[in-house]
C-alpha cells in the first residue's frame, strides 16, 4: 500500500516505530497497531522520535499487549475473529500474568483489552471465599478481629446464602 | 507488596466493577484498604440474577432474589462515586415506597447514569425523571412496573430498551435494540422505530379466544413498525391471523438478514411463511419446529439454518433434503437433536440419512448437536 504523509513524498512501507521495555528489549510495531494504546498515540504526536521507552513494563508484558495490538490494527481479520482473539488471550493465563497486563493496559490506555483483562480478574474473584481470595491473592488481613467482626455483622447480606468456592 | 494491592484503587474499581454490588461489597472485609472501595465503583448492581432463560424469569418472580429496601438504602448512602455507569433495582420484598424509588433513581440520574434497570413484582410508578432523561442508553423494565401515560416517553439517546409487563408510550428516535414482552395493549404505542436494528419480541396472547382478531391485527400493526430491523426474534402462543388481516398485509422487510423463531411458533404459518417471503436479504434462520414449506426465492441467498429439537419426523427429512438440495449459497446447516425421544441409533440414522442427501451448494457443512 502507498501512503501519502504530510511532508508529500510517497513511502512504500508502512511506518514503524520501535518500543522497549523496562528491561531493554526492543519491539518493532507498526504505526498503525501502536496507536490504539491512547498513550502511545500522543507521545507518537508530540515527538518525531520513533523509539519510545516505557519505564515500568516488562519484556513479557510488553510482548503480550503488542501482540493484542498487532491483531487489532490487522483489518484482515473480521471482528468475529478479533472477538474470539480477546478470548483466547485472558483464558488460562495466571492471575499473577493478568495483573501485570491490566496495569499495562491501563498505563498504555489500551481500554479494550484492559476490560477484558479485568473482566476476567473479577470472574476469578466472583463467588471465592473471602479466604480464598487472601490465600491466592496474598492478601495481608490487617483488621483486628474485632473489626473485622464488625464489618461482616454490619454487611452481613453481601455474605448471605452464597455459593462459595474454596478450591 | 501483596498481589492484589501493588495494583492502584482505580484498576481495582475497575475490576470489581464487573462484580455484583453484593461481591464487592464481600470484599470490604479483605484489608483495611478494601474497606470502602467498592463504594468507589461505578456501578450499583442490586439487579436480578439473570438465568438461562432470562423470560422464565420474567414471568415467575418467586426465583426473584431481591434486595430490601435496608440493604438498598444502605447502599445508596454510602456509595461515593461521582459518576455512575449502570444502575440496577431488584425488589419483591413489597417494602419500598415510591418516594424512596424517587430519590433513589434521581442519585442515579445526579451522577450521569448511562444503563437503568428496574425490577419490581408489585405496582409502583416509576418518576416521570426516568423516561424524559436525555443520556439514557440502555432501560429494562420488568414486570408489574406501572408507567403513568399521562406522560409521553422521550429519551433520545436511548440505543436498547427491554421490557416486561409495562404498558407505555415510547418516542425514542435513536433506539437500535428492542426486546419487549407482550408489547401490544391499548396503553402500549411506539412512534416511528426507524433505526431500529435488532428486535425480540414476546407475546403472549392474554386476550380471549374470541379476541384473536384484533390481537393478531395489534400484532401485524406492530410488527409493521419494525419493518428496518435486521435481526428479528419473535415468541407467540397459539393464535390464529383472519384472512382480512392477510390481504390487507403490505410490510416488507429489506434488511432483515436473520430471523429467530425460539420457543414452539404456533402463531399462524402464514404469517412465518409471509416473513420468509418478504425478507429479500434473509440469511440465517433458526426455528424449532421446522415448517412444512418454504418459499423458493428464499433458498437462493439464505446462508445458516438452525434446527432445533429436531425428532427425525419423515416430514422433517423432506424439507431438510429439500433445503440441502435447493439452497445454493447455504454455508452451514445445524441441527440439533431432540434430547429424551430419540436413542443413539435412531440419532446415528438419522445423520446418515441427513449426509447422504444431494447438497445444492458444495460448500455446505453440516453440524450435528
Amino acid at each position: 500500500m502507498v501512503t501519502t504523509d504530510e511532508k508529500g513524498p510517497l513511502t512504500a512501507k508502512k511506518k514503524s516505530v520501535i518500543i522497549r521495555s523496562c528491561d531493554g528489549d526492543e519491539f518493532l510495531v507498526s504505526e498503525s497497531a501502536a496507536v490504539l494504546s491512547t498513550s502511545l498515540k500522543k507521545i507518537l504526536e508530540e515527538k518525531e522520535d520513533r523509539l519510545i521507552h516505557l519505564s515500568d513494563i516488562d519484556n513479557k508484558t510488553l510482548a503480550m499487549v503488542i501482540a493484542y495490538l498487532s491483531t487489532h490494527a490487522d483489518d484482515g481479520l473480521s471482528d468475529d475473529l478479533k472477538r474470539s482473539f480477546d478470548q483466547e488471550f485472558v483464558s488460562g493465563k495466571e492471575f499473577d500474568v493478568l495483573k501485570y497486563l491490566v496495569l499495562a493496559t491501563d498505563t498504555l490506555q489500551v481500554t479494550c483489552l484492559c476490560y477484558t483483562v479485568a473482566k476476567k480478574m473479577a470472574d476469578i474473584m466472583k463467588n471465592k471465599l473471602v479466604e480464598w481470595v487472601r490465600r491466592e491473592f496474598d492478601i495481608q488481613n490487617d483488621y483486628t478481629p474485632e473489626a473485622e467482626a464488625e464489618i461482616r455483622r454490619l454487611d452481613a447480606w453481601a455474605w448471605d446464602d452464597r455459593q462459595l468456592e474454596d478450591d | 507488596m501483596d498481589r492484589l494491592s501493588a495494583l492502584p484503587d482505580d484498576v481495582l474499581c475497575h475490576i470489581l466493577s464487573f462484580l455484583s454490588t453484593k461481591n464487592s461489597v464481600a470484599t470490604s472485609v479483605l484489608a483495611r484498604r478494601w474497606k470502602f472501595l467498592w463504594t468507589f465503583v461505578p456501578n450499583i448492581d442490586l439487579g436480578l440474577t439473570y438465568g438461562d432463560d432470562d423470560v422464565n424469569l420474567w414471568t415467575d418472580t418467586n426465583l426473584w432474589n431481591g434486595f430490601s429496601k435496608i440493604i438498598i438504602n444502605r447502599v445508596m448512602l454510602l456509595h461515593k462515586a461521582p459518576r455512575i455507569n449502570t444502575f440496577r433495582l431488584c425488589n419483591n420484598l413489597h417494602d419500598c415506597r415510591e418516594y424512596e424509588l424517587r430519590a433513589w433513581i434521581r442519585t442515579a440520574i445526579s451522577r450521569s447514569v448511562r444503563n437503568i434497570e428496574i425490577c419490581f413484582n408489585y405496582n409502583i410508578y416509576l418518576p416521570q425523571c426516568l423516561f424524559t432523561y436525555k443520556t439514557l442508553v440502555d432501560l429494562t423494565l420488568i414486570c408489574h412496573v406501572d408507567i403513568p401515560v399521562s406522560f409521553d416517553v422521550y429519551l433520545p439517546a436511548l440505543k436498547k430498551l427491554t421490557l416486561g409487563i409495562v404498558r407505555v408510550k415510547i418516542d425514542t428516535p435513536a433506539l437500535r435494540y428492542i426486546h419487549a414482552y407482550e408489547p401490544i395493549s391499548e396503553d402500549f404505542s411506539a412512534r416511528a422505530l426507524t433505526s431500529l436494528m435488532e428486535a425480540d419480541i414476546v407475546f403472549v396472547n392474554e386476550a380471549p379466544i374470541e379476541g384473536d382478531a384484533i390481537y393478531s391485527r395489534n400484532i401485524l400493526e406492530f410488527l409493521g413498525r419494525l419493518c428496518n430491523v435486521k435481526c428479528l426474534k419473535l415468541s407467540t402462543t397459539p393464535m390464529k391471523v383472519p384472512d382480512s388481516a392477510f390481504s390487507a398485509l403490505t410490510i416488507r422487510f429489506p434488511n432483515l438478514t436473520k430471523l429467530e423463531l425460539p420457543v414452539n411458533w404456533c402463531l399462524d404459518w402464514r404469517l412465518f411463511l409471509y416473513l420468509l417471503g418478504n425478507a429479500d436479504n434473509l440469511e440465517v434462520t433458526c426455528w424449532i419446529e421446522p415448517p412444512h414449506q418454504v418459499p423458493t426465492c428464499l433458498l437462493s441467498h439464505l446462508r445458516t439454518v438452525t434446527i432445533s429439537l429436531f425428532e427425525c419426523a419423515e416430514h422433517e427429512f423432506e424439507l431438510i433434503s429439500y433445503i440441502l438440495g435447493n439452497a445454493k449459497v447455504l454455508k452451514r446447516m445445524e441441527i440439533y437433536f431432540e434430547l429424551h425421544g430419540i436413542d443413539l441409533k435412531g440419532k446415528f440414522d438419522g445423520i446418515k440419512k441427513i449426509s447422504l442427501f444431494e447438497r445444492g451448494s458444495k460448500a455446505c457443512e453440516l453440524v450435528f448437536h
